[in-house]
């Protein structure tokens, strides 16, 4: 299969599961009940006009499939409707929110990938050792711990300060509010901010990323072109760099892709611990007010990024390894 | 959240065709089947014995195991309630009378943990039986049949990995109302895909065996080959992945219900730290009420996984050591 | 090759250095440069809804627009009762059919946007009110016919029925007034997401972050002044806090100055102690309720289009039963335990500090039902509810099943969920069971819409004068058919009551009215269609080195922030000069330049100085 059609393919597989994923959103929502009831008790002198009032303005009294077809229009548009909570429209409400959230994820992504496969690549190479026995603890620890208990933690030590422990850094939130930094003094606010989130998320992904480094060097270890490699003399450090690095090192940057739907889920408890607002934490409140508008938009949002990165990893595997595009 | 670890390719498991049955010579071939399986089993016990990893996270699992069993022996069940009078003062660090302390309510931290092994435990086993039992059975029939019926089903199962797990848990669980019921339900219908595509890999590359193309030969049905001989092989690997399963089940159950999608009037650890976090433990410095039952989870997902890697490294020839 | 590398890590340290001292004299400045602004910044753990007031409906919505908009009549920060001397309107005169009432207004006033604020405005806003409908304000307005201009300063209210409520002798108008020239010109004015603000208050919205927060700054052309009112603070800033341990350590911290309507009476009493900080429980409106379906299924009064559904049970639906699990609670005990004594057991839904004054009742100590265990059983067994087949469990006379309650809590509020066990305690030693469960506040609603169930833990929040919350329990209100919403959730139906309703809106005397509500109070705790559980508190902290001068509402025990109008945040000033500029927080950047060259030249050593993977370290 040529290049062009094997990109064209994943694409358009890309493309169907996209719609999928607006046919099952739409679907999900709807599902939940017909909004206008789930105006919040105590709204004064709510009347029985204002909610079928309400039922019309959202065109919920339209057949399901046009509905359908509408959302579709919509949502291509851009239009993500009205949010039930905050009376603004979807897309405003979360185009605010999302920095906060690429910064925190993008950085500790970053960190985790580049520390776990480090520590991986170290462990694999000196398999049964005394830092890969350690290593392999520390790693295990952290993937068995609940994310959002290791932050609560956190808080306790560093935010509210424990016995001789001073409160280091600032409890939540993305800045000091109200003082309207700028330039560098923003920079270091914002970096004091996320320090706590930032380590809480690395350590907790640190452990897959280096698990799946350790398994996949072992396994290349142990193909044919190791020996090969090795009999024909090469230096130990270049089978290592040279040879099984990049050849282990294949699947796990497109594992390590495939696995950015699950970084999304955690941050939303470290994002809801730590008051930083973003997406996260934009999911969290946003079921407890039950404000589906803006549930539809997020999972949309959500799952576009996980087809896309699916996409982003289908593509690099297949330019970095010639022998899958040869099908 | 993470999901259940997958090796980056299937292992192979090569059928044990040189472990001789010991005893006298068995001329049914069920029998010798049979035989063969139980050396082979015992071989596995005998190296896991050696895996001190492994060791150290069965007995764990064992200790859990007690006192999810025998919790009301250890702790008596009135102390989940706040009008039982073992009720002490509200808020206590820990003393030798509440070994945990007390939680806002009076209740014994100890108590509300030693209880909330049993739910933790049940929705995380039961959970991962759902996703075992839809993964397997997409897998096998994707892997075995191949043709239309794997490119639909891996189609399906490429759609659901694409929905992130907890945007979708916590829609599906404020839809049908909080409770361990809904939990299970979730947690089992989006774990299931990973499981599908490893068990499919698998069984993929089991069909291409010799020994599976000589029993078509000879006639041999679907189902024989399916039953005598694909998932008897599969076997090993899809417990050891159940038992990785069965590790992230519990932590998803603990983030679901700190979330406020557990039920709320009964006790497991997540409910236990959502409690504490709404009523201000962590600003009041209340370390008793957060630490243990974290530590719980931690130790059982850790027991969990331990056994999954030590199986792993077992039955994996690829990771075997040159 | 390691020679290159190492020459560039020294580079690259030297840059670092250089660059801490450029960024170390930057830090020497203060944020902003100029003479410090005055901020008072406060935290509360709801997000307010809307900006806008014909939309939002939550405490911290009116919260923001009592600084910015105001009422015709202030609440007086003592009592709640009219305070002209700091109030648009300065005196109201009354027709003597009791229909028109014709409102004197203070002259020379200024929107924020330097408009003139007069009769015009006030009119308009009501009248539009009326027109559209306006949830919020639809009680208040609904024996109101319309507003008309008589001239700049003066205004009449015309009223559809001969009335009190207008006559000013209480504030009964809890309506905010709009700028006519703003609004007037909207097309769709419930869209409009009202940031910048134009108000007539001492500040005005200037910023928006929906979810995080709302940013307030000083009115320039504020009327206050002309009375003496003049804010010392220069800009207000409502924080929202999703997480109340987070919120707490940052008054802790002192990165905000007030916390406001916190949920957690645990981390409250962690304040207590604190140093800088003081606490308050204070005393507000709020109250908790159980309600009980008092007989969605088996009622036949059609007002307001009803039909019986649902599937309450006989028991509930029998006062004599509802008296005697109501002797079955105690409040005080909830209040200890639950939430930490901070409330008080309640009586009736019209709070002790409603007006107009003394228009609250409590139960003479003849007619109070009182805790008692054992008057409890007596009375159930005396309605006929005994224990036919010895089960532990009372029958209904009517059915003779046994009688075990659906009595739903809500996960949104721990509280529902610690007071369930106790309630669950108690009615088991009356011989009353329950099967309690747990749902979402939409869950809750739709199942109560739905008439199936027997109780529910909820609560409200009334406004000053009783006139909403009283409605609430008219038969009109009631949910008419599954699926269509209504706000009398216990399905109280009284024609008595619901005359006394009507003759409250029309008694044309002030005393008749207050007399008029005491007697439906009465009603109310004689057919108990709520089991009043307790008032809780407005749960508050704030640092006593950053600002002072708060005014408590109701004094002495109330609101320290006094949201009902904007006397206490016009009256708040820094403690001393230079402590009212916000902190900054966290570690100092130039600290943070340092770690960074630290690390730098730490992991430079590892890699340039680590040994090369060796032969011998073959797996």
């Amino acid at each position: 299969m040529s290049t062009r059609r094997y990109l064209f393919s994943k694409v358009l597989q890309a493309l169907l599961t996209l719609l999928f994923v607006l046919a099952f959103n739409f679907f999900l929502f709807r599902a939940v009940g017909d909004p206008a009831t789930q105006l919040l008790r105590g709204h004064s002198g709510i009347s029985r006009q204002a909610v079928a009032q309400l039922q019309r303005e959202l065109g919920l009294d339209l057949p399901l499939p046009q509905q359908f077809v509408h959302y579709v229009e919509e949502t291509l548009q851009g239009h993500l409707g009205y949010s039930y909570f905050y009376n603004l429209p979807v897309s405003r409400v979360i185009a605010q929110r999302l920095w906060p959230t690429v910064l925190l994820i993008g950085l500790s992504t970053l960190a985790s990938t580049v520390l776990g496969i480090w520590i991986g690549i170290a462990q694999g190479w000196r398999r049964g050792s005394r830092y890969d026995q350690g290593m392999l603890g520390f790693t295990l620890f952290t993937y068995s711990m609940p994310e959002f208990w290791f932050g609560l933690l956190m808080i306790m030590a560093f935010s509210v300060g424990v016995g001789p422990l001073p409160a280091l850094f600032p409890t939540g939130g993305y800045e000091t509010t109200g003082v309207g930094y700028t330039g560098f003094t923003h920079i270091i606010d914002v970096v004091n901010h996320m320090v706590l989130p930032f380590v809480v998320l690395t350590l907790a992904y640190l452990g897959q990323y280096s698990l799946i480094m350790r398994s996949s060097l072992l396994e290349t270890l142990g193909e044919d072109f190791i020996i090969t490699a090795r009999a024909k003399g090469v230096k130990e450090n270049r089978v290592l760099y040279g040879h099984a690095v990049p050849n282990a090192l294949l699947p796990t940057m497109t594992v390590t892709i495939l696995e950015f739907g699950f970084v999304l889920s955690g941050v939303i408890t470290i994002e809801l611990i730590f008051n930083w607002p973003g997406l996260g934490l934009l999911t969290a409140t946003s079921v407890d007010q039950r404000d589906f508008p803006i549930l539809q938009g997020l999972f949309l949002l959500f799952s576009a990024s996980v087809i896309v990165a699916n996409l982003v990893a289908d593509l690099l595997y297949s330019y970095l390894d010639p022998r899958v595009r040869a099908g | 959240m993470r999901p259940p670890p997958t090796s980056t390719e299937a292992p192979t498991t090569a059928p044990d065709a040189h472990i001789e049955p010991k005893g006298a010579p068995l001329t049914n071939p069920r029998a010798i089947a049979r035989a063969r399986r139980k050396a082979a089993l015992g071989r596995v016990w005998r190296e896991y014995r050696r895996n001190k990893m492994g060791m150290a996270g069965l007995i764990v699992l064992a200790i859990f195991v007690f006192v999810a069993i025998f919790a009301p022996l250890l702790a008596s069940a009135c102390g989940l309630d706040p009008t039982c009078p073992s009720t002490g003062p509200q808020l206590q660090p820990p003393t030798p009378k509440y070994p945990f302390g007390t939680d806002d309510l009076g209740r014994s931290v100890l108590t509300l943990t030693i209880w909330g092994t049993r739910i933790s435990m049940m929705v995380g086993l039961i959970a991962t039986m759902i996703t075992m039992v839809i993964g397997t059975a997409v897998g096998l029939t994707a892997g075995y049949y191949g043709a239309w019926r794997e490119t639909v089903l891996m189609r399906f199962t490429d759609w659901f990995l694409v929905i992130p797990f907890l945007p979708l848990a916590i829609v599906l669980a404020s839809l049908l109302g909080p409770s361990f019921y809904t939990i299970i339900f979730v947690i089992g219908i989006t774990s299931w895909p990973s499981s599908a595509r490893v068990i499919r890999a698998q069984v993929l590359s089991l069909k291409t065996r010799s020994y599976v193309e000589r029993a078509r030969a000879l006639g041999a049905s679907d189902w024989h080959l399916v039953t005598r001989h694909i998932l008897p092989n599969v076997g090993p690997l899809i417990f050891a992945n159940t038992v990785l399963i069965v590790a992230v089940a519990i932590l998803s159950e603990s983030t679901l219900s700190f979330l406020g999608l557990g039920d709320p009037l009964h006790t497991s650890w997540g409910t236990i730290l959502e409690n504490a976090f709404g009523a201000g433990a962590p600003f009041a410095g209340n370390w008793w009420w957060v630490v243990p039952p974290g530590l719980a989870i931690v130790l059982l997902v850790l027991s969990f996984t331990m056994i999954g890697y030590a199986l792993d490294d077992i039955l994996n020839p690829k990771l075997r050591a040159r | 090759m390691r020679n290159m590398a190492r020459v560039a890590a020294a580079a690259a340290a030297l840059t670092m250095v250089a660059g801490l001292t450029v960024a170390g004299s930057a830090f020497a400045q203060s944020p902003t440069g100029e003479a410090q602004k005055v901020t008072f910044i406060y935290g509360s753990p709801t997000s307010n809804s809307s900006l806008n007031p014909l939309v939002g409906y939550l405490g911290v919505d009116y919260n923001i627009w009592a600084m910015e908009y105001n009422l015709p009549i202030e609440f007086g920060t003592k009592d709640f009762s009219p305070d002209y001397a700091h109030s648009i309107v300065t005196s109201v005169e009354t027709s003597s059919d009791n229909m028109t009432f014709t409102y004197h207004m203070r002259s020379g006033m200024k929107w924020s946007d330097g408009q003139p604020f007069t009769a015009s405005d006030v009119v308009w806003t009501l009248n539009f009110y009326k027109e559209r409908n306006i949830p919020n304000y639809a009680l208040d307005l609904a024996i109101f016919k319309d507003a008309s201009v008589v001239d700049d300063t003066t205004f009449e209210i015309h009223s559809a029925k001969p009335t009190s409520v207008y006559n000013g002798q209480s504030v009964f108008l809890y309506d905010f007034i709009l700028p006519q020239h703003v609004w007037s010109k909207l097309d769709e004015p419930k869209k409009f997401d009202n940031v910048p603000a134009v108000g007539s208050g001492p500040f005005v919205v200037t910023e928006y972050e929906p979810g995080d927060f709302v940013r307030l700054e000083r009115n320039p052309n504020y009327w206050g002044t002309q009375v003496g009112l003049t804010p010392h603070v220069d800009e207000v800033i409502f924080k929202t806090y999703n997480d109340e341990n987070q919120m707490a350590a940052a008054l802790q911290r002192g990165e905000i100055d007030f916390i406001w309507a916190m949920s957690s009476a645990n981390i409250l009493n962690s304040l207590k102690n604190k140093p800088n900080i003081q606490t308050r429980g204070a005393v507000q409106p709020s109250f908790e309720e159980l309600a009980l379906n008092t007989g969605s299924a088996f009622q036949t009064n059609p007002a307001g289009g009803f039909v019986p559904h649902g599937d309450g049970s006989h028991a509930v639906a029998d006062p004599a039963f509802r008296r005697a699990l109501r002797q079955a609670v105690d409040s005080q005990t909830i209040v200890d335990k639950v939430l930490l004594g901070y409330g008080e057991p309640a009586n009736s839904p019209v709070q002790p500090s409603a007006v107009p004054a003394g228009v609250h009742w409590d139960p003479p100590p003849d007619q109070a039902l009182n805790f008692d265990l054992n008057k409890a059983r007596a009375d159930l067994e005396a309605a006929g509810y005994v224990d036919t087949d010895g089960n532990g469990i009372v029958n209904d006379p009517k059915t003779g099943e046994n009688v075990v309650l659906h009595y739903y809590t809500r996960t949104s509020d721990q509280n529902t969920t610690k007071t369930a066990p106790f309630v669950e305690s108690w009615w088991k030693q009356i011989g009353v069971g329950v099967k309690i469960e747990a749902v979402s506040n939409a869950k809750a609603s739709s199942i109560n819409v739905a008439g199936n169930l027997d109780l529910y833990d909820w609560g409200w929040y009334p406004n000053p004068d009783p006139n909403y919350i009283l409605g609430v329990f008219t038969c009109e209100q009631r949910s008419p058919k599954p699926g269509v919403y209504g706000n009398n959730d216990s399905y109280f139906c009284d024609p008595e009551y619901d005359k006394l309703y009507q003759e409250q809106l029309t008694a044309t005397s002030t005393q008749d009215r207050i007399d008029t509500i005491q007697r439906m109070q009465q009603i109310l705790y004689e057919q108990q269609p709520y089991i009043m559980l307790y008032y809780d508190r407005n749960l508050e902290a704030w640092r006593t080195d950053r600002f002072t001068g708060y005014i408590p509402q109701p004094s002495p025990d109330g609101d320290m922030l006094a949201f009902y109008g904007p006397f206490s945040i016009i009256n708040i000033r820094p403690v001393t000069a230079g402590a009212g500029a916000a902190k900054s927080e966290g570690i100092p950047g130039w600290v943070w330049i340092g770690i960074v060259v630290g690390l730098v030249v730490v992991a430079a050593g590892i890699m340039l100085g680590r040994r090369r993977v060796s032969d011998e370290d073959r797996a």
